[in-house]
């Protein structure tokens, strides 16, 4: 079972969670986050800690736990806050609500101290459930409600006074977008920690019945609760989340909103970041080498090499990105916050059930078009086993936006005044593969799969917050930053090793010809592989080779690769007809097929050693390593097929 | 205008009808659909069909999206009670 073990020595979450969040003194009290999806778990556990989370507008969003310091302000006293995964009761019925149970229902001493469920106002009794399950415990719990604001506007009024007298818990409303009563949640928290756990509530008749039984217990429990506490001034009405959701969930119109929308966030991505990447890249390639070069002047070659043409040629390529990836994870953002996320797996929901998969799967699916990596971690919202690994060996053909600036840098090389109908094409692609992989797998390994039904709470619709997106695509882009430039150093540095370290010639490591270098020798050796797709230059494999790593290091591998063998040609060649010239010697001039081809390959195979290690974390190393196989199978028959085609049509 | 449930399944309700949602035969479904606040006895309402042969429903201020099959399964009795207001007439 898992504990709370370690009091206050929190397990470090993953670095692709949140790095920022910080770890309480040892000793601290223990206060543990619970409520069902969607309930502004997240954005109150942000608002206390200011570790910010990633948190949107979507019911699962929260799969790994957060953990992080919070001091109540003008206290003394420090928390040790956990965020658990949202839950609807304690009886559990997917690996995130077991987590959460697990968590909450284990040995006295391993217990949170003080658990606050935190409760949507205007969705009472759907959010006490867990409340009735938790009061037949000996467990000190403290009643957050959350969207007073959106349950006022439809006419409910729900009294904290009446609702605690009728639960015999504390129960305050707060709204952590706003950070209103934080400071009274604090207090609540101290007033009952000093004072013993709260008896267990006795159950009513239909104690020694089933489960069902038991339930109907507890919903007339908490029916009979919201009843003393809730006021309603009007009568339901049609909504204009209603009125919206009537052309984006509509039979035939539905699907074609959701197409345009994807279709507009990919081509803000290509068009407005555009400018904003070439004026950073003229600053790096200027400017910025410029002043290292003159700093350097003196230094030894191998330095000067590691920091101008390693450091800054590969980092900086990689920091020419941040305007791209910072819009592209502001549109997700905006889609997850403003709630449009939830109808999309409504209008996918069909497509999924074609795979065997449930619209659920649909989450992790979208997430992978932002980065693979959560969103391996996100197939925990599933509830099947044997979903979660199919989930988890499509995941990788979405198309990550780390692939995303490969393809607008080709796409922009190669078909200037199409790129962004490329770029687009590479996506509906993404989804054709996860669509036929899915299909292939579930006619061949998963054959007797039953696929679960889709019962998704639809959250109304709301203005996007700017200090939610804001903070969303800051932590995606730290996170981006942070994975992306770790491995990116190492690639570069080991790349430019290899680019210095001769094999033949016998000129001295750091002035090797390139072509002479290790790092030509083993991309040599990969290229042949690669003949029948047209791509069969060692620059080319040497790319893969290293974006195998990261696909951020695809671009800075090139630039490596092109800034030697530049300066060996003395000429200043520009990196997209460095590029150019290898592809159309490589493919006998048919340039355009051999570059789609590329695209089709980078695309398919194994996106990069973060994924491969969330896989074997979430579906272990055998279906890791199946799945890796399986992606570079199906990366070099599509390059091969769209090659060959693409020849016979020019 | 309120329709009243004539058939037995929500799959086999119309556009803004509403009906009473009775006990399903799987018990998971039962507490699945009584987790996101739809519940034995309550009034449903049928505010969307889906792409896919899904259906929307409201129950008070909860909307729920349920997929084709899984509507099918979801039985329920005819909304004897006069005067329900149903979304979309209010």
């Amino acid at each position: 079972m898992t504990q709370l073990a370690g009091r206050s020595q929190a397990q470090g979450p993953s670095c692709h969670d949140d790095g920022t969040t910080r770890v309480a003194p040892e000793g601290a009290p223990i206060v543990a986050l619970a409520g069902t999806p969607n309930v502004g778990k997240s954005t109150l556990f942000n608002a206390l800690t200011g570790a910010r989370r990633t948190m949107g507008n979507w019911p699962g969003t929260t799969v790994e736990v957060g953990r992080g310091l919070w001091r109540p302000e003008r206290s003394g006293t420090a928390y040790d806050l956990v965020d658990l995964p949202g839950a609807y009761s304690l009886d559990a019925t997917s690996p995130d609500e077991e987590l959460t149970r697990d968590l909450i229902v284990t040995p006295v001493d391993q217990r949170p101290d003080v658990v606050v469920l935190v409760a949507d106002a205007a969705h009472l009794s759907r959010s006490l459930y867990l409340l009735a399950e938790l009061r037949e415990r000996e467990q000190r719990v403290v009643v957050a409600l959350t969207m007073t604001d959106v349950a006022q506007r439809r006419g409910i009024t729900v009294d904290p006074r009446r609702l605690s007298a009728a639960t015999g818990v504390p129960v305050l409303a707060l709204d952590p977008r706003a950070r209103t009563g934080l400071a009274a949640l604090g207090h609540a928290i101290a007033d009952s920690l000093a004072h013993p756990h709260l008896a267990a509530r006795t159950r009513g008749p239909g104690q020694a019945g089933d489960s069902l039984d038991q339930a109907d217990e507890r919903f007339a429990w908490l029916d009979a609760a919201v009843d003393a506490a809730v006021d309603r001034h009007a009568q339901v009405r049609r909504t204009w989340s209603d009125r919206v959701d009537a052309l984006v969930m509509h039979r035939v119109l539905g699907p074609v909103v959701f197409l345009a929308v994807m279709w507009l966030v990919f081509q803000v991505t290509t068009t407005v970041a555009a400018p904003l990447q070439d004026a950073l890249d003229r600053l790096f390639s200027g400017p910025v080498t410029e002043v290292a070069n003159f700093v350097l002047a003196q230094a030894p070659t191998l330095v000067r090499g590691l920091v101008v043409d390693g450091l800054i040629a590969g980092v900086g390529m990689l920091l020419t990105f941040v305007p791209l990836m910072a819009l592209m994870f502001l549109l997700l953002a905006l889609l997850e916050d403003s709630g449009y996320m939830a109808r999309a797996a409504v209008v996918a929901d069909r497509t999924m059930r074609a795979m065997g998969l449930p619209g659920r799967a649909f989450l992790p699916l979208i997430v992978g078009f932002g980065c693979n990596v959560p969103a391996i971690a996100a197939t925990r919202v599933l509830s099947g086993a044997r979903q979660r690994v199919l989930t988890a060996l499509l995941v990788p053909f979405t198309s990550c936006s780390a692939r995303l600036t490969v393809y607008v840098m080709l796409a922009t090389t190669f078909f200037q005044d199409w790129a962004g109908t490329v770029v687009f094409g590479m996506y509906l692609l993404s989804i054709v593969l996860v669509i036929l992989v899915g299909f292939g797998l579930r006619r061949t390994l998963w054959r007797t799969m039953g696929s679960e039904p889709l019962l998704l709470d639809l959250p109304a619709y709301q203005r996007p917050t700017v200090r939610v997106m804001s903070a969303v695509t800051w932590v995606r882009l730290q996170g981006f930053l942070r994975t992306a430039g770790g491995v990116v150093v190492a690639t570069v540095c080991i790349v430019w090793l290899l680019q210095a370290v001769p094999v033949r010639g016998g000129a001295a490591i750091g002035e090797a010809r390139i072509e002479d270098s290790a790092y030509a020798a083993v991309s040599g050796a990969v290229a042949p592989v690669f003949a029948p797709a047209g791509f069969a230059q060692w620059q080319t494999a040497g790319a893969l080779v290293t974006g195998f790593v990261a696909k951020e290091a695809v671009i800075s591998s090139w630039a490596q690769t092109y800034a030697v063998s530049d300066a060996e040609q003395g000429a200043g060649t520009p990196l997209g007809e460095a590029i150019r010239t290898d592809f159309v010697a490589s493919s006998e001039c048919h340039t355009g097929p051999a570059v789609l081809a590329f695209m089709a390959f980078l695309l398919a195979y194994t996106p990069c050693v973060a994924t491969l290690a969330a896989q074997r974390r979430e579906i272990g190393w055998r279906w890791a390593l199946f799945g890796m196989g399986m992606q570079l199978a199906v990366a070099w028959l599509l390059a091969v097929l769209v090659f060959q085609i693409g020849k016979l049509f020019g | 205008m309120t329709a009243t449930a004539t058939g037995r399944t929500l799959h086999s309700l119309g556009l803004h009808d509403s009906a009473r949602l009775a006990a399903p035969a799987e018990p998971s479904l039962r507490r699945s659909l009584a987790r996101l606040g739809l519940r034995v006895g309550a009034v449903i309402t049928v505010i969307q069909r889906t792409p896919g042969g899904g259906r929307v429903v409201s129950c008070g201020d909860v909307r729920v999206a349920i997929d084709g099959p899984t509507a099918r399964q979801v039985v329920v009795t005819p909304d004897d009670r006069m005067g329900t207001v149903a979304i979309g007439t209010a």
